[in-house]
């Protein structure tokens, strides 16, 4: 009787010293990501010597941060899912394309552009969403196959010439207050549906586990679908503001989102494999250090293709610091 | 006797989808590439991506997808050229310091996959960006070769090289203990640890292996291109991309012949198949269009490629029962 007691005593300590170390584990997690926005500001403020606090890169930093922001909003609920999307940069792009193309060469008015605008990258969304659940190919190299496809149309569609968009034409898609209103709004609709609405509950279900998701009534493919055409129209937003602040559309035009956002994710301290631990201010939380990380390395004066391996860096610390790693040696 | 003959016929029915692709295509371009230089080309430029599958594949075999080996090829051409051009190495030294590059960073990619601990395509991908930014350090300029010294990617010299390349991943693969440890981790990696296989120990092997054979696709990339500007914003993806898709085609037909024959079979018909388009007037713009797409007919073909058999083998089980169901009822 008495081992019996004791060995519940010790089970009882064991699993309160387990407790204890999952609750430092979750503020560890919790905490890492605004500690490293905090370092970002502070340590680029001083290598810079103040230029990054400048009321001029701050307004920059805001620019470029709308962007990311806002994609980060929609990739909240694919990311919970457990999926991602590597063509997003390039469906950007493609979309800045086909609004450039609409606009000069065919005179179509602005608001038949803006929706075909948006719903280009939720078509290619839609197709990588498709691939991956009904065809069943990995969505990483499912998406991966997509963004080689829309980079060789985007490449076609520039291939005489870059598209040059008369911007002083449409002043108010780049207007400060019209971005900081859709900036708003789209963080406020996303918000509500991600921690309030059912689509981002079942989404974190999706991602919790799959299986028990379809059993408890979830229908798992339309929520994917659901997910990634979310994803595909802030891209859209992002693709229409975008090419009307740069004013023009070429080959490069969007490169480099996919990562800038899978690096988003993993600086905020959302789980790559998604469920209910995902909270959307980890990724908004993300795509600002992203950001600033960008921003400040231009401004210290590294090269812009350094900056791409510093990232890489980054990316391979934090998932270090951060990555689940029960799966012990099995991890593939 | 019997096994060789279904070996030997398993081989030419993997040959037969290049041959295939070929003669469809020459027919649908009025015959432009039904000449001798045309096939020559699409054999030579199948050689390194060819070379570079084998490393994939030999990551694959445990599981692991490696985005990174494009970055790693260009890294060891450019660092490679730049080292033996500064030192007055020449082609010897060229070669010795690819391969050592590309041996460095895929072994350092093994390390890290072994130490963190996280999935190897989300590795890779950290990796692919610092392996981009590496040779821009040291070379900013890219790498440059002699006219003279690019001989290694034409014709014989690039094909002696892709025999003796196919010869050893053949026997590695094959005939040594390392290809038996590395499909059976990939076959099932718990039970391969409980069998008492030292996980770490294999993967980090194969890495270094895989690293070799990207060593001598980045002596080949160099010397097919002549010079080569540093890779940005995951550029280096399209070096591998081929042989990407070509590793996926080679897995289909692999189950017909041995890996290294598959492989290349899947290399030459993509080659053939890019090839074609552009002689039956794709313009050239489009080649990643298509590549992107039928990479994506790839995959879903790949992905499926059990379906039909489970089907039949569901159908007959539902005949079986349905069967023993009415002869049941008439007792």
């Amino acid at each position: 009787m008495s081992t019996v007691s004791k060995n519940s005593a010790e089970n009882l300590e064991i699993q309160a010293r387990l407790d204890r170390k999952a609750a430092r584990k979750n503020v560890f997690d919790m905490v890492i990501p605004y500690v490293g926005l905090i370092f970002c500001l502070v340590f680029f403020s001083i290598v810079t010597n103040g230029l990054f606090l400048s009321s001029k890169n701050l307004m920059n930093m805001i620019e470029q941060c709308f962007t990311l922001v806002i994609i980060a909003v929609g990739a909240s609920f694919v990311y919970a899912q457990g999926n991602m999307d590597f063509s997003i940069g390039s469906a950007c792009g493609v979309a800045q394309m086909v609004g450039g193309l609409l606009l000069l060469k065919l005179n179509f008015p602005i608001y038949i552009v803006i929706p075909v605008m948006i719903l280009v990258p939720v078509a290619s969304c839609l197709l990588v969403s498709l691939i991956s659940a009904v065809f069943h190919v990995p969505v990483f190299i499912g998406s991966m196959c997509i963004r080689s496809l829309l980079a060789g149309l985007l490449t076609i569609g520039v291939a005489k010439a870059e598209l040059i968009i008369p911007i002083s034409d449409y002043p108010v898609l780049s207007n400060d207050a019209v971005k900081i209103i859709t900036l708003i709004a789209v963080i406020g609709i996303g918000m509500y549906f991600f921690h309030f609405h059912r689509v981002g509950k079942w989404a974190k279900l999706i991602g919790g586990n799959q299986v028990t998701a379809a059993q408890a009534g979830v229908r798992v493919k339309n929520q994917i679908f659901l997910a990634y055409a979310i994803l595909g129209a802030c891209v859209g937003i992002t693709a229409v503001f975008t090419m009307f602040r740069t004013g023009t559309v070429s080959a490069q035009s969007g490169s480099g989102i996919e990562f800038s956002m899978m690096l988003a994710i993993v600086l905020g301290g959302f789980p790559m494999s998604g469920g209910e631990k995902s909270r959307m201010v980890s990724a908004i939380v993300g795509a600002v250090t992203v950001t600033m990380l960008t921003n400040g390395l231009a401004l210290w004066g590294i090269d812009p293709n350094i900056i791409g391996g510093i990232k890489g860096v980054i990316f391979v610390v934090i998932i270090a610091l951060t990555y689940d790693r029960s799966a012990g040696k099995l991890v593939s | 006797m019997k096994q060789l003959g279904k070996k030997l016929f398993g081989i030419l029915k993997t040959m037969l989808l290049p041959v295939v692709v070929y003669l469809l295509f020459g027919l649908l371009s009025g015959g432009r590439t039904f000449n001798e230089r045309a096939v020559l080309t699409a054999l030579r430029t199948t050689v390194q991506p060819a070379i570079i599958c084998y490393a994939l594949l030999l990551g694959m075999s445990t599981g692991v997808m490696n985005f990174s080996a494009g970055a790693v090829v260009c890294c060891g051409s450019i660092i490679g050229i730049g080292l033996s051009n500064m030192l007055g190495w020449g082609l010897p030294g060229f070669c010795f310091l690819a391969i050592a590059v590309a041996l460095l960073c895929n072994t350092l990619f093994g390390l890290l996959y072994n130490w963190l601990r996280v999935p190897g395509m989300v590795l890779s991908l950290g990796m692919l960006l610092f392996f981009e930014a590496l040779p821009r350090m040291f070379f900013p300029g890219g790498g440059k070769m002699t006219q003279a010294d690019t001989f290694l990617s034409r014709s014989p010299a690039c094909f002696w090289i892709m025999g003796i390349t196919a010869a050893v991943f053949y026997v590695l693969y094959n005939l040594t203990p390392f290809g038996h440890n590395l499909r059976a981790v990939g076959s099932n990696q718990s039970v391969a640890l409980a069998a008492g296989l030292n996980l770490d120990k294999i993967k980090l092997l194969n890495s270094v292996v895989g690293g070799l054979f990207l060593g001598i696709a980045a002596i080949l990339y160099m010397s097919s291109q002549g010079s080569l500007f540093c890779p940005s914003s995951m550029s280096s993806m399209m070096v591998m991309m081929d042989a990407f898709m070509g590793v996926f085609l080679g897995m289909l037909l692999s189950r017909w012949a041995d890996p290294s024959i598959a492989v290349f079979c899947g290399v030459l018909t993509m080659k053939v198949m890019s090839a074609g388009f552009i002689a039956v007037g794709l313009p050239q713009n489009w080649k990643d269009v298509v590549t992107g797409f039928f990479m994506l007919v790839v995959m879903a073909v790949s992905a499926n490629a059990t379906l039909p058999a489970k089907m039949k083998a569901d159908r007959k089980f539902a005949e079986e029962a349905e069967k023993e169901y009415r002869r049941a009822i008439s007792a």
